[in-house]
């Protein structure tokens, strides 16, 4: 061990305490043999040392804390609070039973629109819209703080020009950027966590119904597509995508759409045309058929799902490749 | 930690605390400040300090906060400060108390707090280096350089006196 001038510091305190080792301490000595005037100042420091002064005192009292359990009156308030909170749950509950659902539309028919522009309105304005028939139900309950819509939304459509070109006019719908809606990546993805499936209710072909329920997740069962009928494929036929699901979730008067399709789609997907559907896609709205209330009644589908009106019926075009145009 | 334990924190080490805060600030305001706002973090912290280095992490927390409180207030010249001029008791000898005081107003800021650590609160040297973020090593060479500058202080002082009655 090499003990000098430059380092002798970080062992004389352990030195004076005998903290060293037999090896160290030896060191140390013939460190101090060789420079006695260090030792001369060292020695004096073997007896230091410095009583504490007991007389600084501060008050405890403000720093302590209570450790007190709880004691009765503190129970009984919390049991009441309980109480209190079970009973507005209950009462809550018991008024959400008692609400009839709502509806909620698109107004406006976006193949009617040449301004490329959807808005969703409120409720005030979603009733003009509504056959008087059902005018009246709207209105009784237009008190149901739930199903309001509290905002009035206008969101501009940028349509997708190579998609114009593809479909026929008739089912070229706007397309609507920026929505809540997530694209499911052309898998069928459960959305719904299972902490939630008890609330999930299933309407089959009435997605009105599924659109008042809110704010509630509701899963829509459209009928299987087994081929897109009445569009004429420039190739072969068996080039379709079964669209078997759309799934609504509305919430706070807007509805969240995501479409599962049948992953078995045609042997003609290529991947390209597949890793399309990866990226968020554009919506579009599907037009309403307020009188057969069919199928949608009002959705923000991805721009890849195209609704035929005559047919009542949805299909992907997009899932289509490139190569097979719709006419 | 438990509410409980924490009051046995408070009970026992409080003094020492308010003790190693006033010796370094000379301020007793200051220091009380300081104390309340060391036991306000241990308290918000006590879950996750074990009852056996709740010593230790107090007086971390107590020292962290006193270098705040220096950095933030550099013109500490200006404030009043406890005297601590040596004056000689009616005995005619000086006491030690105050040659100690005088002596530790000598030190660095650093090398008083290790002084104080160490020698009044009996902390390892390891614990000292948590403290105030130093190694052992460290620790070791400041609080050596330390005692050496006490010890010169007090023999100056004391041939000075020696002087002043004639001794040689």
């Amino acid at each position: 061990m090499d003990i000098h001038k430059k380092n002798y510091e970080e062992y004389v305190l352990d030195f004076l305490d005998h903290n060293l080792s037999e090896n160290e301490h030896a060191a140390m000595e013939s460190f101090f043999n060789k420079h006695p005037e260090i030792w001369e100042e060292v020695k004096d420091l073997q007896n230091f040392s410095l009583e504490p002064e007991q007389e600084f005192s501060i008050d405890k009292s403000n720093l302590k804390r209570k450790t007190k359990p709880i004691g009765i009156i503190q129970i009984g308030m919390a049991a009441a609070m309980a109480a209190f909170i079970l009973f507005a749950g209950i009462k809550l509950m018991q008024n959400q039973q008692s609400v009839s659902p709502n509806i909620t539309s698109v107004e406006k028919d976006a193949t009617e629109s040449e301004s490329n522009e959807v808005t969703t309105k409120t409720d005030n304005d979603t009733q003009q819209n509504i056959e008087p028939k059902q005018k009246g139900k709207a209105q009784s309950l237009k008190t149901n703080s739930i199903t309001k819509i509290e905002h009035t939304k206008k969101q501009k459509i940028q349509t997708n020009n190579a998609a114009r070109t593809k479909v026929g006019k008739q089912n070229r719908l706007p397309e609507n950027k920026g929505l809540l809606a997530n694209h499911l990546d052309n898998k069928v993805t459960e959305t719904i966590n299972k902490q939630l499936v008890k609330e999930v209710e299933t309407v089959n072909y009435n997605p009105k119904l599924a659109l008042s329920i809110t704010p509630k997740t509701v899963q829509v069962q459209l009928p299987k597509i087994e081929k897109v009928q009445g569009i004429n494929l420039t190739s072969t036929q068996t080039n379709t995508v079964e669209v078997d699901k759309i799934q609504v979730e509305v919430l706070q008067g807007q509805a969240k759409y995501s479409v599962s399709t049948n992953k078995k789609a045609s042997d003609g997907i290529t991947n390209s045309t597949q890793s399309k559907l990866k990226h968020k896609d554009d919506f579009r709205a599907i037009e309403t058929n307020e009188q057969t209330e069919n199928l949608i009644t009002k959705s923000l589908l991805p721009k890849s799902f195209a609704y035929n009106k005559k047919q009542k019926k949805l299909f992907a075009k997009s899932l289509l490749p490139k190569s097979f145009g719709i006419n | 930690m438990t509410s409980k334990e924490y009051n046995i924190i408070v009970d026992q080490q409080a003094d020492a605390l308010f003790r190693f805060l006033i010796k370094n600030t000379r301020r007793k305001m200051i220091a009380q400040d300081l104390v309340q706002i060391s036991f306000e973090r241990l308290w918000k912290n006590r879950h996750k300090v074990d009852f056996v280095k709740a010593k230790s992490y107090l007086f971390t927390i107590g020292y962290r906060a006193m270098i705040d409180f220096y950095r933030k207030n550099n013109r500490e010249q200006s404030y009043a400060v406890l005297p601590m001029k040596i004056i000689p008791s009616k005995s005619g000898e000086y006491e030690l108390k105050q040659w100690l005081e005088t002596g530790l107003q000598e030190l660095s800021k650093k090398q008083r707090s290790l002084v104080l650590l160490r020698d009044y609160e009996g902390y390892s040297y390891k614990e000292i280096g948590e403290i105030t973020d130093l190694s052992e090593s460290q620790v070791k060479v400041y609080l050596f350089r330390a005692r050496k500058k006490l010890k010169d202080f007090f023999l100056s002082h004391y041939q000075n006196e020696m002087k002043s009655y004639g001794y040689t």
